[in-house]
């Protein structure tokens, strides 16, 4: 009984955070929107990245804080039963968990059916400027596609190398290479896991893939009018070999046209072309240091917190279980 | 007890004229309530005030801009968004064109399909189009 309890609690609290972040999230999101327009492509990628992780990270902080709460502090002759809310909150939980796996699980299927079938006949392809192995595939769909997170590979359809001039060919390699140098595959991939209740996160997840999208194509044009008006043409390029949504949820891959932000993709590079403003600052990923020091802060701060948290967070879990009996 | 709201939405059913969508624009980019004034300096006198007025108030009373007092005027603002108000048109539109029966949406449905790829095709033929003006520009041996 004491597992069951404890489980409960565990998917109980992961659903109650998760849904409670998740309204926090669409009511941010929200009020920023008009603001965000005005960030640049990386600042409004980052903002729609963690508001679309924000309720899945902090409902798993909860369920791990619950878990360690309960472990720590329940005694074990305690007979404490799970009531209807309980049970209604961990059934949540329970599904919350579900549908995010069931993503995944569905992403990696069709990722292995497509690197399956991808491969077979694929040449590798030798190009300079790559930021991966290459692979010329004969199927068109989509015509350019990075996939994989450790060691991503970059697959470019015979149809999209045709059609592409050599300068265009060599931006669309530098979109691709901003793509791996944001690691934006393994992003990706925990938007893809990350919960966020009955999708209503799809917009947020959207904003958040034309804002990285942008920002490749920033990073790819590097200010020059030439270059952001090859990238714009090879974009056109492959939107008219690639009919929209043709294409179904990969794991951890992004592609260069997913038939969505299109026009506002080529005005955003046509913009830059006529006032051939500078390169855009910095590569988008924050230093190493700031990130070792972010995240020794915050793990002292929780270290330092735990031995007064944990009790009395078990202490509210005793005042819930009987609430909810 | 609840009142009910003084100006509930109601489904925006007939089209936008056309000073009546430029309104709307000017409403949805601005993103903040503005009094007629505002909005006739923000058109540049090109149409008289007691037509923006007229304009706006038609507005309110389709129900997509909401309005407060602020001392003698008005202040307008959008109650919807402009992508909220495209789906609600769009769901409008084909509520009534698909109807109930699926022998009669069968044929309404694929020929949206052919009218969005034959849009899809014009905004990518206007899209290279500017594209290639652009590079004319910018590189006018490509001339």
């Amino acid at each position: 009984m004491r597992g069951v309890l404890g489980l409960s609690l565990v998917l109980g609290a992961f659903a109650l955070v998760n849904a409670a972040a998740s309204l926090l999230a669409l009511g941010l999101a929200r009020v920023l929107r008009g603001r965000a327009a005005r960030l640049d492509a990386r600042r409004r990628g980052d903002l729609w990245l963690g508001l679309r992780l924000f309720p899945a990270a902090a409902a798993l902080l909860a369920a791990v804080l619950v878990a360690a709460a309960f472990a720590r502090h329940e005694p074990k002759d305690a007979n404490e039963t799970v009531g209807p809310g309980l049970l209604v909150l961990a059934a949540a939980g329970a599904a919350l968990t579900a549908a995010s796996l069931r993503r995944v699980f569905r992403a990696h299927r069709a990722t292995r059916r497509f690197l399956v079938e991808r491969t077979a006949g694929a040449r590798p392809l030798a190009l300079a400027g790559a930021p991966t192995p290459v692979l010329r595939v004969t199927q068109t769909v989509p015509a350019v596609a990075l996939v994989g997170t450790r060691r991503p590979t970059l697959f470019v359809a015979e149809s999209a190398l045709s059609s592409f001039t050599p300068e265009e060919l060599a931006v669309v390699l530098a979109h691709e290479s901003a793509h791996v140098r944001a690691r934006d595959n393994l992003k990706t991939l925990l938007v893809l896991g990350a919960a966020f209740p009955g999708g209503l996160g799809g917009r947020i997840e959207r904003d958040w893939r034309q804002a990285a999208e942008e920002w490749a194509d920033e990073r790819a044009a590097g200010g020059f009018a030439d270059r952001s008006l090859s990238l714009a043409s090879a974009l056109l390029k492959v939107a008219r070999l690639t009919p929209t949504g043709s294409l179904g949820e990969l794991l951890g891959a992004t592609t260069l046209h997913r038939g969505e932000g299109l026009a506002l993709r080529v005005h955003r590079l046509l913009a830059g072309a006529r006032s051939g403003g500078g390169a855009p600052a910095g590569d988008g990923t924050p230093s190493v240091g700031r990130r070792i020091l972010l995240l020794a802060l915050a793990s002292s701060g929780a270290a330092l917190s735990l031995p007064f948290l944990l009790p009395a967070l078990h202490r509210a879990l005793e005042i819930v279980v009987r609430v909810l009996s | 007890m609840r009142l009910p709201p003084r100006n509930p939405v109601p489904e925006p059913v007939q089209g936008l004229g056309p000073l009546e969508q430029q309104v709307m624009d000017h409403v949805w980019e601005v993103g903040q309530p503005l009094r007629v004034s505002d909005v006739h300096a923000a058109f540049r006198t090109s149409f008289a005030y007691t037509t923006l007025m007229t304009t706006l108030d038609r507005l309110y009373k389709k129900g997509l801009l909401g309005r407060r007092k602020d001392g003698r005027a008005f202040l307008y603002s959008a109650r919807l968004s402009r992508e909220a108000l495209h789906r609600r048109v769009a769901r409008r539109a084909l509520d009534a064109l698909l109807g109930r029966d699926p022998r009669t949406a069968r044929p309404v449905l694929s020929t949206l399909v052919e009218a969005v790829s034959d849009r899809d095709r014009h905004m990518l033929d206007e899209l290279e189009r500017l594209v290639a003006e652009e590079r004319r520009r910018t590189d006018p041996r490509k001339r």
